[in-house]
């Protein structure tokens, strides 16, 4: 028995090099490796692939208030250590993330298999790093730190997919249509929300490949300025969210439209877009591509799924009720 | 159709979906279960009609006990989780009528649209995962089961 | 292609007129142009019906579990509300492998109206 169970968490050490329990566009290096080693659920979970309970439940907390997701009666924790658990008003979110842990019916489990449970998992640690009284180590940890994160997320915005045109000759002209047709009216009303966070209008620079050619892509100093400020301008909470959206569209403007759309209930008029659309525009070009060439097995219809289950993923996180 | 309706339909139809395969391997598992209970229950009297000294009543007694076991298995045999019709309804739609019923504005109408996607994505999802990676699903132990069998040789059980 | 189809079709009439003499007569020309899918949408429906009680009786909110038959009513005879009728339907899509349209899920009232859907709609998605 013994020997199984040794075999299975060596297969298991491999699963969980490459799946992390939730993704940080902060390099590995950043990332504190004793987080893998904190005895938490999530952690326990990638570390066996094997499922250790019965009972998944979630339940209010006789001191926080907050319903706490429980699997035979004890508190999922996140990768911190943190109680996996949402507020009480948010209870259909509760019964997503319970929902989440009972669906894993086989003997093993897939990390994959838990995208929501990773992600508040992100948005609970990332709050919780980030509180003025927090220990200085937990940022480090996590790769919480929010200026060095503000800082990737910021170079998305160089070569961010809204702002990357093809040329004119591919695909018949259909493709630049389409992103014409789809990006621009999106670029502009961008452009004009992040102005509120500068004295300058700020202008977006975009990657024509008819104009430009292959260079690279660089944003005004202004441009990153105003885009920080609105990085800041986040709760912790909603920052883990548009990072989820950022990583998952590679796109700082997607993640803009998700927020917009899902954490405030008024959206600025040029911003009104359903997730559906995020994800179109986030993938034009493969639609474009696929629409031409056929799709390959194994790469685009799992790639698609993939990108929409997070991106809905992002969007119930982003809800407040 | 109004449009709670609807995405109450959509709610119900996306989660009755994906909890399927779940509940099907639940529903195997207790199948499993209750066949070793009665099984071994078979064999405790088979041991009782093995004794010598049993009078006719007890013997009567016994077949008896017996034959409603034999009959109870090949209930239970008979039963393929897959065809349970339980499976097309959602277990406990007491939270998504709260919801339902509760709805105020077309945002949250929207958002229970995006669980709706959500849920539905997963799944196809985790079937595309499936289907390109065979077995994915299965334990460490069934894999070395299956491994050593296909070499001849037996894991103990 | 039709031909092939169509000969052996006919030919089937034939006999089933040679070996039933009695019952030929009771054919009308109607049923005549295609006896085998006449005969099979009846079965159909019994089948239909069946499946479609079945699907009720593992509902547990039905008030009325012992009798259901093709006349039973969602809402009068079981005592469902919109909701729970919603959830049927679905249930019932799940397992026919269709999906009633917008329209048509607001007009089925009962096992009768459900069935006749069904059974008229083989190709339905």
């Amino acid at each position: 028995m013994s020997g199984v169970f040794r075999c299975s968490r060596n297969f298991a050490q491999a699963l969980t090099r490459q799946v992390r329990w939730y993704a940080s566009p902060v390099s590995p290096a950043h990332v504190d490796s004793t987080v893998d080693k904190l005895k938490t659920e999530t952690n326990r979970l990638s570390q066996t692939t094997k499922k250790f309970w019965d009972q998944v439940s979630f339940e209010e907390h006789a001191e926080t208030g907050k319903l706490v997701i429980q699997l035979d009666k004890k508190p999922i924790r996140t990768p911190l250590g943190n109680h996996l658990a949402v507020e009480k008003e948010r209870e259909l979110l509760a019964r997503l993330l319970q929902k989440e842990w009972s669906n894993i019916s086989h003997g093993s489990v897939k990390t994959h298999a838990l995208p929501l449970t990773s992600l508040i998992s992100r948005c609970i640690d990332l709050e919780a790093a980030n509180k003025e009284n927090a220990h200085p180590d937990l940022k480090v940890k996590i790769g919480g730190n929010r200026r060095e994160l503000s800082d990737s997320l910021l170079r998305y915005l160089d070569t961010d997919t809204i702002l990357v045109f093809s040329p004119k000759d591919e695909l018949e002209g259909k493709l630049r249509a389409a992103q014409d047709d789809m990006y621009l009216p999106i670029i502009g009303s961008v452009e004009k929300f992040l102005s509120q966070y500068s004295a300058k209008t700020i202008s977006l620079q975009i990657l024509d490949a008819d104009v430009h050619g292959l260079r690279g892509n660089a944003q005004q100093p202004e441009t990153l300025a105003a885009a920080r400020k609105f990085l800041d301008s986040l709760s912790a909470w909603d920052l883990a969210v548009f990072e989820k959206t950022v990583l998952t569209t590679k796109s700082f403007i997607c993640g803009i439209l998700l927020l917009q759309n899902k954490a405030s209930a008024n959206p600025e008029k040029g911003l009104r877009y359903t997730m559906e659309d995020i994800a179109k525009a986030a993938t034009l070009e493969t639609i474009y591509q696929t629409e031409r060439w056929g799709e390959v097995e194994d790469t685009h219809d799992v790639d698609k799924r993939d990108i929409r289950r997070n991106v809905y993923a992002a969007a119930i996180a982003a809800y407040k009720p | 159709m109004k449009p709670e309706l609807r995405t109450y339909r959509t709610l119900v139809r996306a989660f009755v979906r994906a909890d399927r395969t779940a509940r099907i391997a639940q529903k195997a598992a207790e199948r499993k279960q209750q066949l070793a209970l009665l099984t071994y229950r078979r064999m405790n009297i088979a041991r009782e009609q093995a004794k010598k000294d049993l009078d006719s009543a007890t013997r009567m007694k016994l077949l008896k006990d017996m034959s409603l076991l034999n009959k109870r298995v090949e209930i239970l045999k008979q039963k393929v989780p897959e065809n349970d019709k339980k499976l097309l309804f959602v277990q406990d739609t007491s939270f998504l009528r709260d919801q339902i019923l509760s709805v105020q504005d077309d945002r949250h109408i929207q958002h229970l649209e995006d669980i709706s996607a959500f849920i539905d994505n997963q799944r196809e999802y985790d079937e595309l995962i499936e289907r390109y990676n065979p077995g994915i699903r299965m334990s460490q132990e069934e894999r070395v089961k299956r491994t050593a069998n296909k070499v001849g040789f037996q894991m103990p059980s | 292609m039709f031909k092939s189809v169509f000969r052996p079709c006919a030919s089937a009439a034939r006999n089933a007129r040679l070996t039933l003499p009695v019952r030929s007569n009771v054919f009308t020309p109607q049923m005549m142009v295609s006896p085998i899918r006449f005969y099979s949408a009846t079965t159909d429906r019994n089948e239909i019906t069946q499946k479609v009680v079945d699907v009720i009786k593992a509902f547990d909110r039905t008030n009325a579990s012992a009798d259901i038959n093709a006349k039973t009513l969602f809402h009068k005879d079981l005592g469902l509300d919109s909701l729970d009728t919603v959830e049927l339907l679905v249930a019932i899509e799940e397992d026919f492998d269709i999906q009633f349209p917008d329209k048509v899920a607001d007009e089925l009232k009962g096992v009768e109206d459900t069935v006749e859907w069904i059974a008229t709609h083989p190709e339905s998605e």
